[in-house]
């Protein structure tokens, strides 16, 4: 099982979201976003959304990590394509 | 949605279609209704009488348990998430596609118990938290049983992850991975617990099992585990992997783990198929280029 967090809205193009996927990277830490997909952190996106998935059972330092990538990329992708968190 | 992955009667494995690295092992229980809680996450399935199974996540009770047993929200979106989560996701099994228990399954289960409870290793009940609590007396019978067992490999896979080290598990599961009679979902599992040993001094054991042709794609996350051991021997075989409609978006996902700008040329004349394959092409050039 995991968390599904995705942020979607105006089709931007998947360049441009990589674009800004790897500005958030660099700024949250490589080796940070590194340590999450060790833990199983899997990131995908598509010419309007993005989507972090996390699965469950990991450690409350991973979960804090992880709430905070997710906190990031709402606010960053939030700034950049005016995007939000899907409700669904 | 879910597919079944498999199916015994006793044990179903789902694997959500979206996302086709994860996958839910599932003890389907005696009684009409029962679940689990994982963490924070709850799934519910009910049996009904006639052998139809119905299988959701994210109830509303199995949520409170979850609650109950201990989230502390580190952010404002995991809680929203919880508290309106998406909409349940069921399944409805047929009485045909969960087929009836298997007599050599039930079998192979019984004897198991039998040997578990004699070595003073009992099963029954909730072993996985027997085996916390005391692990030391089940890890060579679980480790014996990955490899002896025919029917209920993933169960004990599952029980393995809560032993601390098991002492003979990483041979085990090298030569469950090299053993291509059995199914692919199996080595799938297998190459996914490779992964998760983080171990760089297998590398140089997982290339031959994990480029060997009839792996399939059982290959997917052990060629990411050969990528994040930066192991550079992997590279040609990763880059030749970029055409593999099954493995184009892991090789790539381990191409950027390696860190060897001399993938670069072989990624940008990529064409991927998948999603998944285009996220990890952009992502891998990205990384190399920096």
């Amino acid at each position: 099982m995991s968390v599904d967090i995705t942020y979607s809205g105006a089709t931007v193009g998947s360049e441009r979201v990589a674009d800004e996927w790897e500005r958030i990277e660099v700024a949250f830490g490589p080796e940070r976003v590194e340590r999450l997909e060790d833990s199983g952190l899997d990131i995908g996106w598509d010419d309007e959304s993005l989507t972090l998935s996390m699965p469950a059972g990991q450690d409350k330092a991973t979960d804090k990590l992880f709430g905070k990538l997710a906190d990031t990329v709402a606010v960053e992708l939030g700034r950049a394509f005016d995007w939000d968190v899907d409700d669904a | 949605m879910f597919d079944v992955v498999h199916g015994d009667g006793r044990f179903v494995s789902l694997r959500r279609s979206s996302r086709e690295n994860e996958r839910w092992n599932v003890e389907i229980g005696d009684g009409a209704t029962t679940g689990m809680v994982v963490d924070r996450l709850a799934v519910e399935w009910v049996r009904a009488e006639d052998g139809s199974v119905s299988f959701g996540q994210h109830g509303l009770i199995f949520t409170l348990v979850a609650l109950w047993r201990g989230y502390k929200g580190p952010s404002m979106n995991w809680l929203k998430w919880l508290l309106h989560p998406p909409e349940t996701e069921v399944i409805d099994f047929s009485g045909g596609e969960l087929p009836e228990p298997d007599p050599a399954a039930e079998a192979e289960y019984e004897r198991m118990l039998a040997e578990f409870a004699a070595a003073g290793a009992p099963l029954d009940g909730h072993p996985a938290e027997r085996i916390q609590a005391n692990p030391d007396p089940y890890a060579p019978l679980l480790v014996d049983w990955l490899e002896r067992s025919e029917h209920h490999k993933h169960w004990i896979l599952q029980l393995l992850a809560v032993v601390p080290d098991p002492p003979g598990l990483t041979e085990a599961l090298l030569r469950e991975f090299g053993r291509f009679e059995l199914p692919e979902h199996w080595r799938w599992s297998v190459g996914n617990a490779l992964h998760d040993l983080n171990r760089t001094d297998l590398a140089p054991r997982l290339l031959p099992l994990a480029t060997d042709p009839r792996q399939g794609m059982a290959a997917q996350m052990a060629l990411i585990a050969l990528g994040r051991a930066r192991y550079a021997p992997a590279l040609e075989p990763l880059i030749e992997r970029l055409d593999d409609p099954e493995l184009e978006g892991h090789a790539a996902e381990a191409l950027r783990k390696l860190g060897d700008p001399a993938a670069l040329p072989a990624l940008e004349a990529m064409a991927p198929r998948s999603e998944f394959g285009r996220t990890a092409r952009q992502r891998a050039i990205r990384a190399l280029r920096r």
